[in-house]
C-alpha cells in the first residue's frame, strides 16, 4: 500500500497539495496539510495515485514523499 | 538548572546501580573497583547473548530491546563494512527526571564500563558520550575519564539542555555538528549515525545495567525482580514528594511503598512517564507494581522512571497548563503544525484552567497536532493535556462552573526557565492594547490572538530562545502595550 508522506520540517504550508490532492488533504487553519483520515502518513488509495504522484512532484519545497510501494 | 541539585539516591533492597554511594558519595576508580570489582571482556557474541538474557531494555523510555539494537549494529557494520560508534545517552532532557544525573555525579565508571564493555565487543571506532550543557554531569564525567583506560577514543559531547535534545537522532546530529533537533527523515543511527557509522546509541543507565550484569552474570542478575523484566530500576520521585529522591528499587516493587518511601501525598493523580507520558488516578496508583507491564495495566508507561504525585495542595490543571505552555516553548520550532499547534493547546488548556469552558477546544488542538511532526514531541504533548482533563475531570468541572479549586499553583511539576535562572516574561498593559494584533503576526510561536483579536500569551517565564521573538513583540506595538519583565518582578 502507498502512503503519503509529509516531512514536517520542510513544509511551509504552500498550499499546492491541498489544492491538487484536496480527496485526501484538507487544510488546517495555517494552511498546513491535514489529512482527511487523520492519520499521519496517509494511505493513497489506487484511484489517486497519479493525482498523489502529481502532488509530490509539485511540491515547491520538497516535503511530500510516497513510501511503501514495493508491498 | 545548574542551581538544582541533584537529589539524594537510595535503594529498595540490595542496591546495584546505587551500591556504595551511601558510604563513598562519588565513587572515583579506586571505590568503583573495590564497591564492583572487575568484569571480563565479552565477545559480541557473547554481549547479545547476555542483553538478551537479562531482557535489557533502552531505559531511556522509549524501552527498545537492547540486544536486537546490537545486532542491527553489527549487520550495518558487516553490511557496509564500517566500524561502529558508541553513544551514552546522558542529556535527559525531562525536567523532572534525574536519576541518569544521579549516575552520572555519583557513579561515572560505571556508565564508562557499559560502554567500554560495548565497544570492546563490537570492536568499536569511537565512544562518544553525549550530556547536557547544565553544568551538573560534565565535571564527574571528565573526572571519571581522565583515572582510566578506554578501549578506543572517548570524547564528551555536551548538548544544549532543552526537552527535545535527548531524543536519539537530535543527539546524533548535535555529536556531528549540526542542529541538535530531531532530523526531518527518520535514520535509523545503526545504520547511519555519528560520522556516517553504524551508531549504537542507548540511554546513560543501560550501559550501567550492562556494567552490573557483566559482573554478576545473568543467573545473579535475574535472581532480583520479577522474571519477565529482571533486575532493578532507577526511578525519579518527586512532585508533592516532601523526600524527594533517585530511588533504585527491584521490578515488581508496588508502587506504592516507593511513594510512601519518599513522603508522597498521590493526590488527585500521579504523573508517570514524564511530560510526554499520562496521568493515572490515584485508585490506579494503588495496585500498580514497578514495571512496564505493570503501568501498561492501568494505561500508563514506565517510560524513563518519573512519578510524580501531585498532592493535595496545589491546583492540578494550574500546573498542567504551565508545563503545556512550556512544552510549547519547547518545540524546535521547525515543523509548522507543532510550533502554531502546541501555542493553541497551551492556550486551550490555560483557558480550562481559568474556568473557560474550553475542554472541546483541548481536544481539538489536541487533534489538530497528532502525528504531524518529525519527533514524537506534538504527540505527547498532546497526550499528557490529554490524560489530564480525563484523570483531572472533577477539577474541570470545578473551574469549569466558576467555583475553581480554591487552591494555588505551586510548581509541584518542575519547570527549568524561572525567574532565578534570569528567564523574563512577557506582560500586558491591558488598558493600552488595542488589538492590533501585530505582535502576533511576528511572534506566532508566542503569541496568538484570541476570538475578539487581542492577544493571548503564556504567563510563564520565557525560555531564552524565544526572547528574541518577544523582544521583536515588544518592539512593533503600536500602543506599548508590551514588555519584557523579570519574571520575579510580576509573580
Amino acid at each position: 500500500m502507498t502512503r503519503l508522506h509529509i516531512d514536517w520540517t520542510l513544509c511551509d504550508g504552500r498550499g499546492l497539495c491541498t489544492e491538487l490532492l484536496e480527496e485526501m488533504l484538507a487544510e488546517d487553519d495555517w494552511g498546513f496539510p491535514l489529512a482527511r483520515d487523520g492519520s499521519a502518513e496517509p494511505a493513497v488509495p489506487a484511484p489517486l495515485e497519479n493525482a498523489a504522484a502529481h502532488a509530490v512532484s509539485r511540491c515547491p519545497m520538497l516535503a511530500l514523499r510516497l513510501v511503501g510501494r514495493t508491498s | 538548572m545548574s542551581t538544582a541539585q541533584v537529589p539524594p539516591v537510595t535503594a529498595i533492597g540490595v542496591p546495584r546501580i546505587t551500591a556504595g554511594m551511601d558510604e563513598y558519595g562519588r565513587l572515583d576508580l579506586l571505590a568503583h573497583q573495590e564497591v564492583h570489582g572487575g568484569f571480563a571482556a565479552l565477545s559480541s557474541g557473547e554481549l547479545i547473548g547476555l542483553a538478551d538474557r537479562i531482557e535489557l531494555r533502552g531505559r531511556g523510555g522509549a524501552g527498545f530491546p537492547f540486544a536486537r539494537k546490537v545486532r542491527a549494529v553489527l549487520d550495518s557494520c558487516r553490511r557496509q563494512d564500517l566500524p561502529p560508534v558508541i553513544v551514552v545517552n546522558g542529556t535527559e532532557g525531562e525536567p523532572a527526571s534525574w536519576k541518569d544525573k544521579a549516575v552520572l555525579t555519583r557513579a561515572p565508571h560505571l556508565i564508562l564500563d557499559g560502554a567500554a564493555l560495548a565497544a570492546a565487543a563490537l570492536d568499536a571506532e569511537e565512544i562518544v558520550i553525549g550530556i547536557a550543557d547544565d553544568g551538573i554531569g560534565q565535571s564527574s564525567i571528565t573526572a571519571a575519564l581522565a583515572e582510566r583506560r578506554m578501549p578506543c577514543p572517548t570524547r564528551i559531547v555536551t548538548v544544549p539542555h532543552r526537552f527535545i535534545s535527548g531524543e536519539g537522532g537530535a543527539l546524533v546530529r548535535g555529536i556531528n555538528g549540526e542542529a541538535h533537533i530531531p532530523p526531518g527523515r527518520k535514520v535509523r543511527s545503526s545504520d547511519n549515525g555519528v560520522m556516517g557509522l553504524p551508531t549504537l546509541l542507548s540511554n546513560a543507565e543501560t550501559f550501567s545495567q550492562l556494567a552490573i550484569a557483566a559482573r554478576l552474570g545473568p543467573w545473579e542478575y535475574n535472581a532480583v525482580g520479577i522474571s519477565e523484566e529482571p533486575g532493578t530500576v532507577m526511578l525519579t520521585v518527586g512532585g508533592s514528594a516532601t523526600n524527594p529522591a533517585v530511588v533504585e528499587a527491584p521490578s515488581g516493587t508496588p508502587l506504592l511503598d516507593v511513594l510512601n518511601m519518599c513522603g508522597a501525598d498521590i493526590g488527585p493523580g500521579l504523573l508517570v512517564g514524564g511530560y510526554h507520558g499520562k496521568w493515572i488516578t490515584a485508585e490506579a496508583a494503588k495496585t500498580v507494581t514497578i514495571s512496564r507491564k505493570g503501568f501498561a495495566k492501568v494505561g500508563g508507561t514506565l517510560g524513563a522512571g518519573m512519578l510524580i504525585p501531585i498532592g493535595s495542595n496545589t491546583c492540578p490543571l494550574g500546573e498542567v497548563s504551565q508545563v503545556v505552555q512550556y512544552l510549547a516553548g519547547e518545540s524546535a520550532g521547525q515543523c509548522g503544525p507543532c510550533r502554531l499547534g502546541l501555542p493553541d493547546l497551551a492556550r486551550a488548556v490555560t483557558l480550562v484552567s481559568l474556568g473557560g469552558n474550553a475542554v472541546e477546544n483541548v481536544r481539538q488542538a489536541a487533534g489538530v497536532v497528532k502525528g504531524r511532526g518529525a519527533c514524537s514531541h506534538p504527540d505527547g504533548t498532546a497526550r499528557f493535556a490529554l490524560s489530564a482533563l480525563e484523570v483531572f475531570a472533577r477539577d474541570v468541572d470545578a473551574h469549569t462552573n466558576g467555583e475553581g479549586c480554591g487552591k494555588a499553583v505551586r510548581g509541584i511539576l518542575p519547570l527549568p526557565y524561572t525567574a532565578e535562572t534570569g528567564a523574563r516574561k512577557l506582560a500586558l498593559d491591558w488598558s493600552r492594547c488595542d488589538g492590533h494584533g501585530l505582535c502576533s503576526a511576528v511572534a506566532p510561536e508566542i503569541i496568538r490572538l484570541d476570538a475578539n483579536g487581542f492577544p493571548a500569551f503564556p504567563q510563564t517565564p520565557l525560555p531564552p530562545w524565544l526572547e528574541m521573538g518577544a523582544r521583536k513583540a515588544v518592539n512593533v506595538c503600536p500602543a506599548l502595550a508590551l514588555r519584557l519583565d523579570d519574571a520575579q518582578a510580576t509573580l
